[in-house]
């Protein structure tokens, strides 16, 4: 998302002042100085982002129900994904403390800025500036906030800027003929934290498709294959996900002036079946779709050689729920053909070829060796 | 009469303090934009696109520097 200009990032509209919090002294949140000479002066002790720090910010006297919670959210710190103490990567480390300063130096700086990222402005990430001229909106708007983070897979996938070399990819179907919003499945009440967990798909309050659809089991591939009690049970993407976007190899490092930057090598939307690896109460089907993910066991040389040495701990291709959802996908569009027999569309030997016996080794449980 | 004088500027006086209690809840944008001559508020410059632009182009904000990364994050 390109940043927005200076001048109009901090204009504020007149239609804030009509607005509870416009009826405010703006030094009451921001501090500075009332009346000076000029904009240095002015701006003497003002603090431009008072919303981070949510339970000791200035959002807390009012919105304490959301600001005490909002620490145990996983956007407060992204902790298991990049936090640097508990990111999931870790369980792949082999020397610890070199992978924790990668993640510190790198991975654990994304993170939203206060409750302004999401209620008053673009996400710091992008560079912040007023969405609505500093009035604040209680739902963040999916475009301006949630994809000015959630950028290269979430947004290409369910605003269909993916393309893909095996089919024509669209919109997801939540989004474009009623336009659904982010907050619309991913609810204030998951948003705002309260019960700690340690990964997003572990939350209570993630959203399921079964929230609002009813299997409907008069369809035959329903009966087949959607029901608890099917021979064999899919995630619902497996047969309604479009191809989504894949990576591959991350690299974390500092340039000559000690600035972390990433690489990764490659990315690309295809779409894989996979073997559940981690079959569970709240994840019960056979097969799932896979997303691979960046991590190579070089990922954090920069710091320190071969620190991922336990790259096989957990797959590289890894359970996932794509935004990118119709009803007849190439999974569905030939009927029973699409997928039985069409060694194409599972993970198999072939995706594995030229990768590591290390990384080999992780997606052991995953692939699919004989095809239905 | 007397009663009805005192009653009616005493009605009035009420009126008086309401309208001025409202305005006092009301006013705080009139009055963040609101400075003496030679003067800047808050509200007085952030309201006021063309001399946020010109006061950018004075004095730009520092360039906060970053590393240029490549592939999708």
């Amino acid at each position: 998302m390109p940043p927005v200009e200076a001048d109009l990032a901090a204009l504020v509209s007149l239609e804030f002042f009509d607005t509870t919090h416009g009826k405010m002294d703006c030094r009451d949140c921001h501090g500075g100085v009332k009346f000076a000479a000029n904009r240095t002066e002015a701006h003497e002790g003002m603090d431009p982002l008072p919303s981070a720090k949510y339970a000791e910010s200035v959002c807390a006297p009012c919105h304490d129900d959301m600001t005490s919670t909002f620490a145990t959210n996983m956007h407060a710190d992204t902790s298991a994904v990049s936090g640097a103490t508990d990111a999931l990567v870790l369980e792949r480390a082999t020397d610890v403390e070199t992978v924790k300063m990668g993640l510190a130096n790198n991975c654990a700086t994304c993170h939203v800025s206060g409750c302004g990222d999401c209620h008053v402005s673009r996400p710091q990430f992008n560079g912040g500036g007023f969405v609505r001229g500093h009035v604040f909106y209680a739902e963040p708007n999916s475009s301006l906030n949630c994809m000015g983070c959630h950028g290269s897979r979430i947004e290409k996938e369910y605003t269909g800027k993916g393309e893909s070399e095996k089919t024509t990819l669209t919109a997801d179907v939540h989004w474009s003929p009623g336009g659904m919003q982010c907050v619309d499945c991913h609810t204030v009440e998951w948003m705002h934290g309260g019960e700690e967990y340690a990964s997003r798909y572990e939350s209570p309050e993630a959203p399921q498709c079964t929230d609002c659809h009813e299997i409907d089991k008069s369809i035959e591939m329903h009966a087949e294959h959607a029901l608890p009690d099917s021979e064999v049970y899919l995630q619902c993407q497996v047969c309604h996900a479009q191809d989504y976007n894949n990576c591959s190899s991350c690299h974390v490092a500092k340039d000559a002036k000690d600035l972390p930057y990433y690489e990764t090598e490659s990315s690309g939307f295809d779409l894989n079946i996979g073997r559940n690896y981690a079959q569970d109460d709240s994840r019960p089907w056979d097969y799932i779709v896979v997303r691979h993910v960046p991590v190579a066991e070089s990922t954090f040389d920069f710091y320190g050689k071969d620190a991922l040495g336990k790259l096989d701990a957990l797959p590289t291709w890894k359970y996932a729920t794509p935004h990118s959802i119709q009803r007849v996908t190439r999974q569905t569009k030939d009927g029973c053909d699409s997928c039985h027999g069409n060694r194409d569309i599972f993970l198999t030997e072939d995706d594995l070829a030229g990768l590591s016996d290390l990384e080999r080794k992780a997606n052991t449980d995953v692939l699919v060796t004989d095809i239905p | 009469m007397n009663t009805r004088i005192a009653k009616r500027l005493l009605t009035v006086a009420l009126v008086a303090l309401a309208a001025a209690a409202l305005l006092g809840l009301t006013g705080c944008a009139t009055e963040q934009l609101k400075a003496e001559a030679g003067q800047v508020s808050c509200a007085g410059c952030h309201t006021d696109r063309e001399l946020l632009k010109a006061d950018l182009a004075a004095t730009p904000l520092p360039v906060v520097e970053k590393a240029e990364s490549s592939g999708e994050g």
